[in-house]
Order: structure tokens, then C-alpha cells, then sequence
């Protein structure tokens, strides 16, 4: 071993997930407000639909439904996605979705990782030499390098 | 004696990566920092040299050579 590196996708913010408030308007707090981790907005919708959300587009919002409960997903100026929940939304109830959602939206983020790396990496002159899903579902992709590649 | 270079990249559930260069002496592992950056779409949160980095990459005659025609 030469090096060893830690990365983040760019598709997780390196903020702390699922952060709970209550911002407060004139009459009270308005509603639930839960900060996420999430930036990319295709894989957040797949991870709704992973958690049982029914997902529809209006603009730059999405909307998620579920049996019981509704949020308007709405993305910060930095590109983190905030999910908004009506004010009588009982605050576990909402943090218990977002940790099954930021749980879906991790996997999504690995499964296109591991993509685009199948994709990509024979370009960079590396090619696979073996790949295996451990027990905790981590994927190990083992390539070769081809010699002199800058 | 086993001197091929090699790229582990470990993908966990959590969508952290874990990447370690095998087999690739003194500064060219840097190289791949930013390959890999790039590959990924991800950012360095974290890096550590191993032993390794600190050989010289030894190239024989034979690879210089073969170096010289493919490039």
C-alpha cells in the first residue's frame, strides 16, 4: 500500500443528517422543517419511491407522499435538500422517515458510485480485477493499473 | 516478488468510499487522489501514507522500454 484515501460523493453533503426545527413564524411555528444530507435530486427521488413515497415535481420542489403523512422537499442555496413537514407533524415521526430515507438514499449513492466507476475506470486505464459485496453490504472493487498512466 | 499496481476501492452501504493504492512507490500514488476524485464525484475527507510511499518506485530496464513504445 502507498496511499490510503477517504472520499464523499459529491451527492452527500458533509453536514450531520436529518437535523429537526421548528422555524417560527409570527403566529408560532409554522411547520416541521428536517435538514438532510442529500443534494442529488434523482437519486432522492428513487430513494422516496425506496420508502414507499408516492413523488411528484412542482418545479424545484418535490412533493412526497405516504399513507398518513406529506412533505414538501425543497433544496438550500448550497444544494442540500430540506424536507418541510406540516406544523402538527409529530417531530419523531418525521426524523424516523428521514433516517429510513437518508438509509435508502446512501444505497442509491453507493449503487451509482459503483456505476460510474465500471463506467469510468477503464478510461483511467484501470481495469476490474475482481468485485464482491462483503457482509455488511459494503461493494470491494479490486483494479488493475495499467503501468505509466498519469 | 509481486509488483503490480492495483486500485482497492471499498463502497460501504453508507455511500463512504475507502480507496488504497497497491504496489505504487513514492509520489505517483498522488497521482490517483485526483483520478479517483474525479472517477467518484467524491471529495478527500481524509488521506494517509503507508509504508510503501516511502520506497523509490524501482523500474527495470525492460519496463522503461516498454514504457517508451506504448507512450
Amino acid at each position: 500500500m502507498s496511499v490510503e484515501i477517504v472520499l464523499i460523493p459529491l451527492a452527500i453533503a458533509a453536514a450531520s443528517a436529518w437535523k429537526a426545527s421548528r422555524p417560527a413564524g409570527r403566529s408560532g411555528p409554522t411547520y416541521l422543517q428536517v435538514a438532510t444530507r442529500m443534494r442529488d435530486r434523482s437519486l432522492l427521488q428513487r430513494a422516496l419511491g425506496d420508502v414507499g413515497a408516492t413523488v411528484t415535481e412542482h418545479d424545484a420542489q418535490l412533493q412526497a407522499s405516504w399513507d398518513t403523512i406529506a412533505a414538501t422537499m425543497t433544496q438550500t442555496a448550497d444544494g442540500i435538500w430540506t424536507a418541510h413537514f406540516p406544523s402538527e407533524t409529530q417531530e419523531e415521526h418525521a426524523t424516523e422517515l428521514l433516517r429510513d430515507l437518508d438509509i435508502a438514499y446512501a444505497r442509491r449513492v453507493q449503487e451509482a458510485v459503483v456505476a460510474r466507476l465500471r463506467e469510468q475506470a477503464p478510461s483511467a486505464g484501470m481495469t476490474i480485477e475482481s468485485e464482491r459485496i462483503e457482509p455488511d453490504r459494503t461493494v470491494t472493487l479490486v483494479f488493475n493499473v495499467a503501468r505509466g498512466y498519469r | 516478488m509481486n509488483d503490480r499496481q492495483q486500485i482497492i476501492v471499498r463502497v460501504a452501504p453508507d455511500g463512504a468510499i475507502l480507496a488504497e493504492t497497491v504496489g505504487i512507490k513514492g509520489d505517483s500514488c498522488l497521482d490517483y487522489i485526483e483520478l479517483l476524485e474525479r472517477l467518484l464525484e467524491a471529495t478527500t475527507v481524509d488521506s494517509a501514507f503507508t509504508a510503501e510511499y516511502h520506497q523509490s518506485p524501482t523500474v527495470s530496464t525492460n519496463e522503461v522500454n516498454r514504457d517508451v513504445q506504448q507512450w
